[in-house]
């Protein structure tokens, strides 16, 4: 396949790909610098009843209830699940569905125009005296041959006792750098942590008032210990110290051993995220990952500038470099600008521009995808 | 010269004399300042990890020296609660309405630090590091405080930084908890404030 072939095979697949929900980062202006704070999982996923209050109180444009009014238990509200249709019954058990029918738009693709489902998940968790269970089910598609199937990508089992200290054991995405909203970002492909890539292992946490330590061993991912019998032993280590409550630093780092296909790698990464006036968040990451046998390595710079225009709309600007191994001056620049708007509690629509260039060849791709994304 | 004119030149002299002993009264008189711009941040802990500040720069008050060696202030510092913000809307309306109770007026609707003693600083021009106490009253309780404070001259004026911590349940405030996320029992507050110096008359002890 020529190298404009595998940028546009790239794009298509990095875009169509289903994705968990992701957590927000740029809610770093509104001094929330966990992403446990509303959501279950660390990085992402289904939101928590504090989580929920959140994105109806504080996110959408006309879901906030009027000044006064005494926010109902949870399940009751327009925030819970099915608008609340099921009031307090399911007590500690959450549950959440996810849908985003999407339109895409490829420049120089065969097909420009598609159509489809980007994910429809059931989540679940179940938290009580510390513990979480959590899961996930649902659709995943399949790009040979375009298809579907059923399944499910995270799952785990967990505890966080009262000082912070912490574990999980399952299915899960590996504490690393900043988990951006769009699952597309350069900083996830270069380290095989994209949408399906989530790896079995444990992880120890310890969450402080300032600090937010997570270290994570198993033997590798997930889909290939289970369909080819192949692992590869994994363990990532991430450290986040909060600066102030508006100011963050991350630094990660991680070690992959080689497989019958794959050299062993190793990587790190620096992250900054501030918020220097309200509703802005100016997030960077920059990653560098040697691969055995590769010479130079591969570099991932990212950032992400997120302003929210007015309540429940947000307008990104995501400027981004990857460089390929051996060849620094390989790789592709990337522009993306983006627009969410959060109308009213579970409804949150985008639009995304992405512009591809390559670096090695005169070769430019514009993609636009436009999502309605359902959180009920 | 008769007599009238000496009784006359007499009494101006202690006129002048009575003045000149009340002006150096007055100017013996230990000095005062006045809150001139301020901010006040809370560092709450959250039980999840992490943390948020509520801020407000309605800080107000006047100090006066009462003794300086060490240095003990007259007068309080004064806090509008109603005027905290955190950033987000429901969590001011929660920190304001539901657990410090703003609604129910005085001692409800302001703290208030007071009786301040500086053990370490030594006179009126102190500059430095220096422990303090308080009367922190929050809650309708009042409670003894101690923090550090960081004192420096500002042309006329000085400026002050200052932090202590405070353990919410002291006070009689519940546990801050909404939807399993809460903020933990020991705030940090940190004032920041530049005092310009002021006649002391109306310092209340």
């Amino acid at each position: 396949m020529s190298r404009t072939g595998t940028i546009v095979s790239i794009v298509v697949a990095a875009v169509l790909a289903a994705t968990a929900v992701e957590a927000e980062p740029m809610f770093l202006s509104r001094q929330y610098n966990r992403c446990t704070s509303c959501h279950y999982s660390a990085g992402g996923g289904l939101l928590t009843p504090y989580g929920r209050s959140l994105s109806r109180q504080e996110l959408s444009t006309t879901g906030r209830s009027p000044a006064g009014a005494t926010p109902g238990a949870p399940g009751t509200g327009e925030e819970a699940f099915l608008f609340g249709a099921l009031g307090d019954k399911l007590g500690p058990l959450s549950l959440g569905f996810d849908t985003r029918p999407s339109h895409l738009h490829i420049d120089t693709s065969p097909t420009p125009n598609r159509d489809f489902f980007m994910n429809a998940d059931l989540w679940a968790a179940w938290r009580a005296h510390g513990w979480t269970v959590y899961g996930e089910l649902g659709r995943q598609p399949t790009l040979n041959p375009p298809s579907s199937k059923i399944d499910s990508y995270e799952y785990w089992v967990g505890y966080e006792s009262e000082k912070g200290l912490g574990f999980r054991v399952g299915r899960f995405f590996p504490a690393f750098g900043v988990n951006f909203a769009d699952h597309t970002d350069y900083s996830r492909t270069p380290l095989q942590f994209n949408s399906f890539d989530q790896v079995y292992g444990v992880e120890l946490s310890r969450s402080g008032e300032r600090n937010l330590i997570q270290v994570s061993l198993g033997p590798g991912h997930a889909d290939p210990i289970i369909h080819e019998n192949t692992s590869a032993f994994t363990a990532t280590a991430r450290f986040q110290r909060d600066l102030n409550t508006r100011t963050v630093l991350a630094v990660s780092g991680i070690y992959r051993a080689s497989t019958d296909l794959l050299a062993s790698e190793r990587g790190g990464g620096l992250a900054f995220g501030i918020s220097p006036v309200s509703h802005l968040t100016i997030w960077t990451e920059g990653d560098v990952i040697w691969s055995q046998g590769q010479g130079t390595p591969e570099y991932v710079l990212v950032n992400e500038t997120s302003l929210e225009l007015f309540r429940g709309f947000w307008l990104k600007v995501s400027p981004q470099l990857l460089t390929a191994f051996g060849d620094t001056s390989g790789g592709s620049w990337r522009i993306a600008f983006e627009a969410d708007f959060l109308p009213r509690t579970h409804w949150h629509l985008s639009a995304t521009y992405y512009r591809d260039e390559s670096r090695s060849v005169s070769f430019v791709t514009k993609t636009f995808i436009a999502q309605l994304h359902l959180y009920l | 010269m008769g007599p009238r004119t000496t009784v006359a030149s007499g009494v101006r002299v202690w006129l002048v004399l009575v003045v000149w002993a009340l002006a150096a009264a007055l100017s013996a008189e230990p000095p005062g300042w006045q809150v001139a711009s301020g901010d006040v941040h809370v560092l709450c802990p959250m039980t999840v990890g992490g943390s948020f500040e509520a801020r407000t720069s309605k800080l107000s008050g006047t100090l006066a020296l009462a003794s300086g060696h060490p240095v003990a202030l007259n007068g309080s510092l004064s806090v509008d609660l109603g005027s905290l913000d955190t950033g987000i809307g429901l969590r001011n309306e929660h920190l304001r309405e539901k657990y410090l109770e703003v609604g129910k007026g005085e001692g409800f609707d302001k703290v208030t630090l007071s009786e301040i003693r500086l053990p370490d600083a030594d006179g009126e021009g102190f500059q430095g590091t220096t422990p303090f106490t308080g009367s922190f009253r929050l809650h309708g309780t009042t409670r003894p405080v101690k923090g550090q404070a960081q004192i420096r001259r500002e042309g006329s004026g000085v400026r002050v930084e200052a932090s202590f911590p405070v353990l919410l349940p002291e006070y009689g405030i519940e546990k801050p908890r909404y939807l399993g996320v809460g903020v933990k029992d020991e705030v940090q507050v940190k004032v920041s404030f530049v005092a310009a110096p002021v006649a002391p008359a109306g310092v209340k002890p």
